[in-house]
């Protein structure tokens, strides 16, 4: 059975987890050290643990960095049951009348008014960043936080993708548009559902590294990383196709962010938005991955853009391998069409990433 | 200063000639750009004078103060027509202002409609009968190094030309129009160059990515050492009319697309402006590795970056960093609005980037001196 915690939270732009198994089943041996410094929802990490790796993921991302770390610094389920019980125990339903009205109009129209304030009293109460047990809860949290509604009766919100939060005033439309009505959902139960069934699958034992910062910062911690890097399994942000600020916004609302959406708050690196820079952001990975990785270490990256031919994607990645400073040598690279995407659902025609490449490299040096 | 060739003798009055009898001139070397093909139309060099040379300038001028006679047109006969070699800008503004026709053609409707006495008079001009070869010197003087100086490609085309037609050495040709920097050497190897390109089927003027063609990219470029380096280039003073030797055209053929793009495949220009781009380019064009950056398709900063180095990056970065913040600091208090939240963020941004910084300078001075990112869990 697949574990379950790979999906506690969708991510725009995940690969699946079959990709970092095949990689690192492939490249390392047990007790090697796997890095993913574009972490994402943690898949690389995660996979790593279950195979007796010991990962390093970094993201700069909140909602990245909390899944991650939930996933791969697991609390055991009597600690997340306990904290839960302990935390409705808690709630006043009363006393989050005046915050809920506070809220713009979207958070009315996307959830229940008692789902709402649930809400609001479990984000002001959960200290995910310092606290493993509330980690967990926050990142079961995010990934109830918003989707296919009519499809499952495990999201809290309206209809919403899961993968990515729309807009409020386009949100707003679409459910008035369609006469669509928030769903009446505790918030509690849904938690401990969702944790139950989590656990059906054990947490694995091991050492893990979760680096909540700029992948820049890796090659200055690396004296502090649990050893030489073996493999690295990344996905760096796709050139102009997502902005992970802004379409996770009302997830990077529930830990602790702006109720609307935000454009360079989270990051303060945005040159994935633009051709000239990306390839500067993408050097940049390279100096990194040139300081950390161990010797004759591989690299595997999986990169996707629009409207890129996929021959000169390919060029541009293993050109910028110079600035490792090191000698890199691709060993393989494919490529493969997308064909299913999620925003086509709620917003046809939406841009996308149409084409994904995988390249291997490997350190000669 | 350069003693100013006399314009040729004429006697006076100036004979004047119908103005419908006037043709303008094909192998005009301001049209050479605009790729008109081999037999031009009098309406296509119109419509090129009209949108690309301020003629309408000239056909305001003349339509508040007349035609001033003491300007003739230079006229040379050749197949039968009286071919205006000097005076084509002059002569589309007064066809312009007679032909309503035209007008509506050319689409021009903000022009003032003019008295019936100017219409008279210009239905002649006041002309000088010559030919090409016996004011040359003239037109060079007037056009490549004096007062009414043409853009750099139609100066090189008029080089070209004088030389084959003529078979006049550069040298004199330099003389004669007061050039003492090699202008017309530096002119001429650049319009050598881009015919070698085309006759080499390694670049075509009509597939460049942008409307204009900027021929001062090259030209300019040509003088800088990269640009030499990667060419194999000879000297502006070989007179050479294939200035780059055989093996190197491919490479001119890539130059050529990084200068001019390519709109069959969408491949943009990596020379968005000549200043600073074009030195830019040069210093890449220094460094093979830069070069194959160019050549997988990478911007022209990653190339660049390449060029540089990591070190003399870190350095050029922090001291324009600071050289730009320094202009922030001057106009804060005249440029800073209260309400400007999203500059008070970007400041602490900043703020933080440069603590990080000195802060792993500093660990990399004293690199005994450890820190750890992770936080401590508690758990419930």
């Amino acid at each position: 059975m697949r574990h379950r915690f790979h999906a506690i939270c969708p991510y725009f732009a995940m690969f699946p987890e079959s990709f970092a198994e095949q990689w690192i089943g492939e490249l390392t041996r047990k007790g090697d050290v796997v890095l993913d410094p574009f972490s994402g929802r943690g898949t690389t990490a995660f996979q790593a643990v279950l195979m007796g790796r010991k990962p390093v993921a970094c993201d700069v991302n909140d909602v990245a960095y909390c899944i991650t770390k939930a996933k791969v610094q697991a609390p055991s389920l009597t600690s997340v049951l306990r904290r839960l019980t302990v935390l409705e125990s808690g709630y006043k339903k009363g006393e989050w009348l005046r915050r809920a009205r506070s809220m713009p109009e979207f958070f009315h129209v996307a959830y229940h008014n008692d789902t709402l304030r649930q809400t609001l009293y479990l984000r002001d109460a959960l200290d995910w960043r310092k606290n493993r047990t509330d980690c967990m809860l926050a990142a079961i949290a995010l990934g109830a936080l918003h989707g296919e509604t009519n499809k499952s009766p495990s999201y809290l919100s309206n209809q919403m993708p899961r993968t990515i939060s729309t807009k409020p005033a386009y949100s707003v439309k679409f459910w008035r548009d369609r006469n669509l009505l928030p769903p009446e959902r505790d918030a509690f139960a849904l938690l401990r559902t969702q944790a139950r069934y989590r656990y059906e699958s054990p947490p694995p034992e091991g050492e893990a590294t979760v680096i909540h910062g700029d992948m820049r910062h890796l090659s200055w911690e690396k004296d502090t990383l649990p050893g030489p890097i073996r493999l690295a399994v990344t996905s760096p942000p796709y050139l102009d196709v997502t902005n992970f600020e802004e379409d996770q916004w009302l997830r990077l609302w529930f830990l602790g962010g702006p109720p609307n959406p935000t454009r360079h708050r989270v990051s303060r690196d945005d040159r994935y938005e633009t051709q000239v820079s990306y390839w500067s952001f993408i050097a940049d990975m390279w100096r990194m991955l040139g300081a950390v990785m161990a010797k004759k270490g591989h690299v595997v990256i999986r990169l996707g853009g629009r409207g890129q031919e996929i021959d000169s994607m390919q060029k541009k990645l293993a050109s910028t391998c110079s600035f490792s400073g090191r000698r890199v040598e691709l060993v393989s690279h494919s490529y493969s069409e997308l064909k299913k995407r999620q925003t086509d659902s709620f917003q046809p025609g939406t841009k996308g990433c149409l084409v994904e490449l995988d390249c291997h490299f490997q350190f000669i040096s | 200063m350069a003693k100013k060739p006399a314009a040729p003798e004429a006697k006076q009055p100036y004979e004047r000639v119908d103005t419908k009898d006037l043709f303008l001139d094909p192998t005009n070397p301001r049209l050479a750009e605009y790729s008109l093909g081999e037999e031009p139309t009098q309406a296509d060099l119109l419509r090129v004078l009209w949108e690309k040379m301020a003629v309408d300038e000239l056909a305001m001028s003349i339509a508040s103060s007349g035609y001033f006679d003491h300007e003739p047109v230079f006229v040379a006969t050749e197949g039968g027509k009286d071919i205006v070699i000097e005076g084509n800008r002059r002569l589309a503004a007064v066809k312009i202002l007679l032909d309503d026709s035209l007008r509506k053609r050319l689409k021009i409707d903000d022009l003032p409609r003019i008295s019936a006495e100017l219409r008279q008079d210009l239905q002649q001009l006041p002309i000088i009968r010559t030919d090409r070869k016996s004011i040359w010197q003239y037109i060079g003087f007037k056009h490549v190094n004096g007062p009414a100086k043409w853009g750099s490609y139609a100066k090189a085309q008029y080089i070209a030309e004088v030389r084959k037609n003529f078979g006049i050495s550069l040298e004199k040709i330099a003389e004669q129009i007061g050039d003492r920097n090699r202008t017309v050497q530096r002119l001429y190897r650049a319009m050598m160059v881009i015919r070698q390109a085309e006759d080499a089927k390694v670049f075509a003027r009509e597939n460049r990515f942008k409307q204009s063609f900027s021929f001062s990219h090259l030209y300019t470029g040509l003088d800088y050492d990269g640009f030499k380096r990667f060419l194999d280039l000879s000297d502006e003073t070989s007179e050479s009319d294939k200035p780059v030797p055989r093996p190197k055209l491919k490479h001119l053929g890539e130059l050529c697309k990084w200068l001019y793009g390519d709109r069959r495949d969408k491949t943009r220009p990596l020379i968005e402006s000549q200043n600073p781009d074009l030195a830019i380019l040069d210093e890449v064009l220094m460094k093979d590795n830069a070069i194959d950056t160019l050549r997988n398709g990478l911007p022209l900063k990653v190339a660049h970056d390449v060029s540089r180095g990591d070190e003399r990056i870190f350095r050029e970065s922090l001291q324009e960093a600071k050289r730009v913040l320094q202009t922030a600091l001057g106009t804060l208090t005249t440029g800073f609005k209260r309400e400007d939240t999203d500059l008070v963020r970007t400041a602490n941004q900043i703020a933080e980037l440069v603590d990080d910084i000195v802060e792993q300078m500093e660990r990399k001075r004293k690199p005994k001196r450890r820190h750890r990112m992770s936080e401590d869990d508690e758990d419930v």
